[in-house]
């Protein structure tokens, strides 16, 4: 999609259909100097090849752990860092390593606020001359012009024009954002990185300048990118929302779809740790709480980056577990074979096992499956496992499994793969045909074509111990 | 209702500044009893660390200028600053936001989470340091004992916290202070320690006071809430009633105007106008007046007291003491 969207700025002019601002595999490395000599021994991968797209007039999020990118992110897509590697576009115009004139032409349309307004107002200028700087540095109005626009511009934010004499220090947290969001509409921008604009105020005074941001949107035609790392903000004031992890981005959706149906396991443990303010949701809730520490950026892990903490990831995966592409027979995807070192194998059926429900009287799993998992399962849950031959598809008849359950028995599904779902869907189906209780599903991989909704529509918790997506695959 | 384990009454505590008096604490008053949660909150400069400062008797430059801190019989507020030692050491701990600044950074993590016991139980060196390596490992740090030999600017931020409760705990206080203890956490470490501190609560029966200016957070972990505005507590009550049907304008306010992650719809925020008081220029009458979508003539004239509003909460407000609900658009 990137690829595509740059070929189509080389060859088309930009239009406003087009994204305003276009990010391909950017990479932004910062090199770490040790010893004496201060020799280069490494780099952070601070944004490590980071595909993104800001649509004009659109509120993109960004969200994540300290550390993760985000600002170098911001600062990168306005140049005000140079990329080490990949292309940004703004206009369809490529602005990754322009200079002189040309950059400082493009600071007329970009514009930048900081999370600190303590820190990124000079304490010794007046709030007319924070204002009016940019200003003055763009020639854009001199004398009473200049004046009565700072006045306006104070307007706009809410703030008293009578201000412009006094110093920062003579305001709250909140009034001095208003001092920073004045400064960054100076310029009359069109696109603005907003870097956690409120985390540093009070609680009350943070929706006060959400309001504000939305209400200069819209009067202004603004696009954001909204950096931030509580979820529950970035949700409230975005169209779309990106979750970056050391320097990747796991996941961009709207913010509600991100929220009912997170596609990444990152994203739903990050949802989960985000305290809602209602007891009655909070003591309800099933906590999936993330261990360990984010990994270092310097040496970033292989494969997907967040595999080290990801709770789908069992501990195998991160050491000696490898899916192996095997024969393309499938219309979609290549095939993965599972290694078939019976140890493993063991150590997949414990942690199925621990997915199977208590309230469990059996299991059923199609043919493979049981194979595959079988002994392992049945070891580890103490649990009758059923053995069903799949013919041609799916668990076959009603009919075929009279006999080998008792009516309104629970029965937890195992299965290998799921793709559509379609497989499990018929066995479920079969399986209620012969009036057993089918509780849960479980399967072993997930290979992200939508089967998880299909089953859930069927209304049959779905537990996957692996999605393809997170697998490190060789 | 059994013996509080923890009794507040009419703290006051003040600074002299150069802009004048700062009445940091003032006529705060609050039980916790034993094995609760209780949570603190409110914004920033509204006095919490400083009432918690108090109980630990640590308010210094701070006087606590009356009231009393009732806890096993004594009032802590007039004990001997020796009897207040033990007291700090064994019987009440407390974490702070920034367990960097909380930890020396000269000395090796084990060392210091030993401290209490080598200085309050009078255990040996080689018993100390095997009690918090123990403690280590009990509260989530992997190869406890090698990393014991760490100094704390090798640990990260979650880890350190985690070093901070192994601290506190090693002499099974019967009262923890957390003071904003995932303030300068992210989210997921934010979690952990949560979870943590759910914990200890259920496994040493620990009583928690939980200080934070989070309200999500407060939703999770605790049975009773105190909200605090300019000095003084003006609601308190079971988390769950002050959530559903807050008795304060201001904890009404401040409701409504946070987003929700699980909000349906995007819909506007609505603010509380104004700005945070100043506490050296507070405004006469209730302190949340310039502020307050409800006030009426006597708000800007009496300040209010905290008086019981419906059958479990407090609230110290004229027109919800009227039997006056609060609603609005
Ligand atoms: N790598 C593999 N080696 C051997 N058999 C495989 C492999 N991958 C999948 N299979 C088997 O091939 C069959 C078809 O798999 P496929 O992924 O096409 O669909 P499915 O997951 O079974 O179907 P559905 O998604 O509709 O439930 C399944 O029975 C599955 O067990
Ligand atoms: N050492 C100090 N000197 C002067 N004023 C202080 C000192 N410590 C706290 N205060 C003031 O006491 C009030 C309450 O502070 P504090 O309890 O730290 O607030 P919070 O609720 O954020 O924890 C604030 O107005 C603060 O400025
Ligand atoms: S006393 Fe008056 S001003 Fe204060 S909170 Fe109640 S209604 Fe508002
Ligand atoms: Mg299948
Ligand atoms: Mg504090």
């Amino acid at each position: 999609m990137p690829e595509a969207a740059t070929a189509k700025h080389l060859t088309m002019a930009w239009t406003a259909n087009d994204p305003l601002l276009t990010v391909s595999d950017l990479k932004v490395w910062f090199p770490v100097a040790s010893g004496v000599m201060q020799r280069t021994v490494g780099h952070v991968h601070a944004v490590d090849g980071v595909d993104l797209e800001i649509r004009a007039g659109e509120t993109l999020g960004l969200v994540g752990e300290s550390g993760c990118g985000k600002s170098t992110l911001g600062r990168a897509a306005i140049r005000l860092l140079k990329p080490t590697g990949g292309t940004v576009h703004f206009k369809g115009e490529d602005i990754t390593s322009i200079r002189g004139e040309h950059l400082r032409a493009l600071r007329r349309e970009m514009a930048m606020i900081f999370q600190d307004p303590y820190a990124s107002l000079d304490p010794r200028q007046t709030v007319g001359d924070i204002i009016g700087e940019p200003i003055d540095v763009h020639g854009l109005a001199k004398g009473k012009e200049r004046q009565d626009r700072i006045r306006e511009l104070l307007r706009v934010v809410g703030m008293n024009p009578r201000f412009a004499d006094r110093y920062p220090h003579e305001f709250s947290g909140g009034q001095r954002q208003r001092i920073g969001i004045a400064r960054a509409l100076a310029v009359e921008p069109t696109f603005i990185v907003c870097d956690e604009p409120i985390s540093a105020l009070d609680v009350s005074i943070q929706a006060q300048i959400i309001n504000l941001l939305e209400n200069l949107q819209s009067k202004f035609k603004l696009t954001y990118l909204f950096i931030a790392h509580d979820l529950s903000v970035v949700k409230h004031i975005s169209n779309r929302v990106a979750v970056m992890y050391l320097g990747k981005i796991m996941e961009v959706a709207p913010g509600q779809q991100l929220y009912r149906r997170p596609r990444h396991p990152y994203t739903g443990s990050l949802l989960s740790a985000i305290p809602i303010p209602d007891p009655k949701v909070e003591l309800q809730r099933k906590r999936l709480i993330l261990q360990g520490d984010v990994a270092s950026p310097v040496n970033p892990p292989s494969g997907c980056r967040f595999r080290t903490r990801c709770p789908r990831a069992a501990s195998y995966l991160k050491g000696d577990f490898v899916l192996r592409s095997g024969r393309r027979s499938n219309r979609y995807f290549d095939k993965f074979l599972f290694e078939t070192d019976p140890a493993l194998l063991k150590r997949i059926g414990a942690e199925l096992a621990r997915l199977v429900p208590a309230e469990t009287q059996r299991l059923a799993a199609p043919e493979l499956g049981a194979v595959l998992l079988g002994g392992a399962v049945s070891l580890e849950t103490g649990l009758p496992l059923v053995l069903v031959r799949k013919e041609p598809k799916g668990y076959g008849t009603a009919k075929q499994l009279e006999g080998r359950f008792h009516a309104g028995e629970r029965v937890t599904v195992i299965e290998d793969v799921v793709t559509t779902g379609g497989d499990s869907l018929r066995s479920i189906e079969a399986l209620r045909a012969a009036e057993l209780d089918v509780i849960h599903l479980v399967v072993v991989l997930d290979r992200g074509e939508g089967g998880e909704e299909n089953i859930r529509e069927a209304r049959i918790p779905y537990s996957p111990l692996f999605r393809i997506q997170d697998l490190p695959l060789d | 209702m059994t013996q509080p384990l923890l009794e507040v009454s009419d703290l006051h505590t003040v600074f002299s500044t150069k802009e004048g008096m700062v009445k940091a604490v003032d006529g705060v008053s609050f039980e916790l009893h034993a094995g609760e949660t209780l949570g603190i909150v409110g914004e920033s400069g509204c006095g919490k660390s400083v009432t918690a400062l108090s109980i630990m008797r640590l308010q210094r430059p701070g006087r606590i200028v009356g009231g009393k801190v009732m806890f096993k019989g004594q009032d802590l507020t007039r004990v001997s600053e020796y009897e207040m030692r033990e007291v700090r050491g064994k019987e009440i701990a407390m974490i702070f936001q920034d367990p960097m600044t909380s930890l020396n950074p000269v000395y090796r993590v084990g060392w210091q989470v030993g401290e209490p016991t080598r200085l309050h139980g009078g255990w040996d060196a080689k018993k100390a340091l095997s009690s918090a390596v123990t403690m280590l490992a009990r509260v989530g740090i992997p190869s406890a004992a090698a990393r014991a030999k760490d100094y704390p600017h090798q640990f990260s931020g979650g880890m350190r916290q985690r070093a901070m409760i192994a601290m506190g705990l090693t002499t099974t206080p019967e009262v923890l202070i957390a003071d904003e203890p995932t303030t300068a956490l992210d989210v997921t470490i934010q979690a952990q320690i949560l979870d943590l501190l759910r914990d200890v609560n259920r496994e040493f029966g620990t009583a928690t006071i939980l200080i934070t200016h989070n309200l999500g957070v407060v939703a999770g972990m605790c049975q009773r809430l105190i909200v605090m505005y300019a000095g003084k507590i003006v609601e308190a009550g079971p988390t769950t009633d002050v959530f559903a049907n807050p008795k304060h304008p201001y904890t009404w306010s401040l409701l409504r105007s946070i987003p929700r992650l699980d909000a349906e719809r995007h819909e506007p925020l609505k603010p509380i106008e104004g700005l945070p008081p100043n506490l050296v220029d507070l405004p006469a009458g209730c302190s949340f007046h310039p502020r307050c979508v409800f006030k009426v003539d006597r708000c800007s004239r009496d300040t209010p007291a905290l008086l019981q509003v419906g059958d479990t909460q407090r609230s110290a407000c004229w027109v919800t003491q009227s039997g006056t609900e609060l609603k609005g658009a």
